[in-house]
């Protein structure tokens, strides 16, 4: 079980009406993560879901330096201390 | 196309700017602090498009090729429903907002759903390119720096963005809400995107260039990069840098705050939306040699 800890992007504080807090839970992998993420701050779950359950397109999840698109996706392992940063694919404006 | 002379010119947003931006919408200047600090930067002589590369221009560039967009390949494409981005099933440039939908009737519009590989293929096919991201802003604002292509006050007739379709202001999120939701019942998920160069000549660029704030987001050759790296930004802006690609100009579905001469988007290279589209740009002089021996 891993330690993680949530970078979303600055607008997402906008969008949840007020300072988030610290983004922090325990996980096995990158989904349960996000699940934990999701569930914490439902308005969050478009924009990191489509309406299918799958890692939506318009965005992007690191874990430190790597796309877990190029892991294994939502089954990537998480172990230790694990950074997730949350970019949407279209950041800005 | 424009020929934009070479300048050594103001890029990126002022710190007065930043403060004021901050003020009077509802993003912290965290969101917008990648636009500083304003810098100079000196940019060679170029031509740019007058306008974004339109569907029937894009049409007889596949028709010629034989190009398949990212998004006709995959089978869908991004397309905002009732609530949030959704992968619409069928949504490609020829179907903006998926089956039912042409551009047939909208040949004189901008193209959109169109990746930064399918921007690039086009451009490489009319023989041109990308402009970089900062000649895409000197073309924007001119020798000296302003808000928008055609100065400092909003208005009216401006450009193509929600505001104008809206008939009032939008400054936060549940405003722009509204207005989609107006806007979608009345004209479904279509685009509301506009002959180029409809908002000529009041919303052109001091060099006549059209289109630069708004009716589609564009993409540039430049790889999203932070202008200061000693400077604090967004972890999030920060992981892009190196990964993304910059966007600029705002779409008809963007506030005025986001159609802004100075304005950054960073975006994946591989997406795409129905809001998204792309102008090109040349090197001059347009084909001939660099060197005159006689």
């Amino acid at each position: 079980m891993a330690t993680v800890e949530f970078i979303v992007p600055a607008n997402w504080r906008t969008v949840a009406g007020g300072e988030l807090g610290e983004l922090r839970c325990s996980a096995d992998t990158v989904g349960g993560a996000l699940d934990w993420l999701t569930e914490a701050h439902p308005q969050f779950a478009a924009r990191v879901y489509t309406g299918q359950g799958r890692l939506a397109s318009w965005i992007n999840i690191y874990v430190g330096e790597d796309d877990v698109r190029h892991l294994d996706g939502l089954d990537t392992p998480l172990s230790g201390d694990a950074r997730l940063t949350v970019v949407p694919a279209l950041a800005g404006g | 196309m424009v020929t934009i002379p070479a300048a050594e010119v103001q890029i990126g947003s002022s710190e007065e700017h930043m403060d004021g931006l901050t003020s009077v919408q509802h993003y912290g200047r965290e969101w917008f602090e990648d636009e500083s600090p304003q810098h100079r930067r000196a940019v060679a002589t170029f031509a740019i498009d007058t306008y974004p590369v339109t569907n029937g221009e894009y049409l007889a560039f596949t028709e010629a090729t034989g190009h398949r967009t990212a998004a006709e390949l995959r089978g869908w494409g991004l397309v905002y429903g009732a609530s949030y981005w959704e992968e619409r099933e069928g949504a490609c440039w020829r179907r903006p907002a998926g089956p039912g939908d042409s551009v047939q009737d909208r040949l004189d519009h901008p193209v959109v759903h169109v990746g930064h590989a399918d921007a690039l293929a086009y451009a490489a096919w009319a023989g041109k390119r990308l402009p970089t991201e900062a000649e895409w802003e000197y073309a924007a604002h001119g020798p000296q720096w302003r808000c928008w292509p055609w100065g400092a006050e909003w208005g009216p007739g401006f450009a193509n963005c929600a505001e104008h379709w809206s008939g009032t202001a939008i400054s936060d999120f549940a405003a722009w809400r509204s207005w989609w939701a107006r806007r979608r019942a009345e004209h479904g998920e279509t685009p509301a995107t506009t002959p180029v160069g409809a908002f000529s000549p009041t919303g052109d660029s001091p060099f006549g260039v059209a289109d630069l704030a708004g009716n589609v987001a564009e993409w540039t050759a430049t790889t999203y990069h932070l202008y200061d790296r000693d400077r604090s930004y967004d972890p999030v802006y920060t992981m892009a840098a190196g990964r993304y690609m910059v966007v600029r100009g705002g779409s008809w579905k963007d506030f005025r705050f986001q159609v802004r001469t100075s304005e950054r988007i960073a975006v994946d290279p591989v997406y795409s939306s129905f809001a998204l589209g792309f102008r090109c740009a040349a090197d001059l002089p347009l084909g001939s040699s660099p060197c005159a021996f006689s």
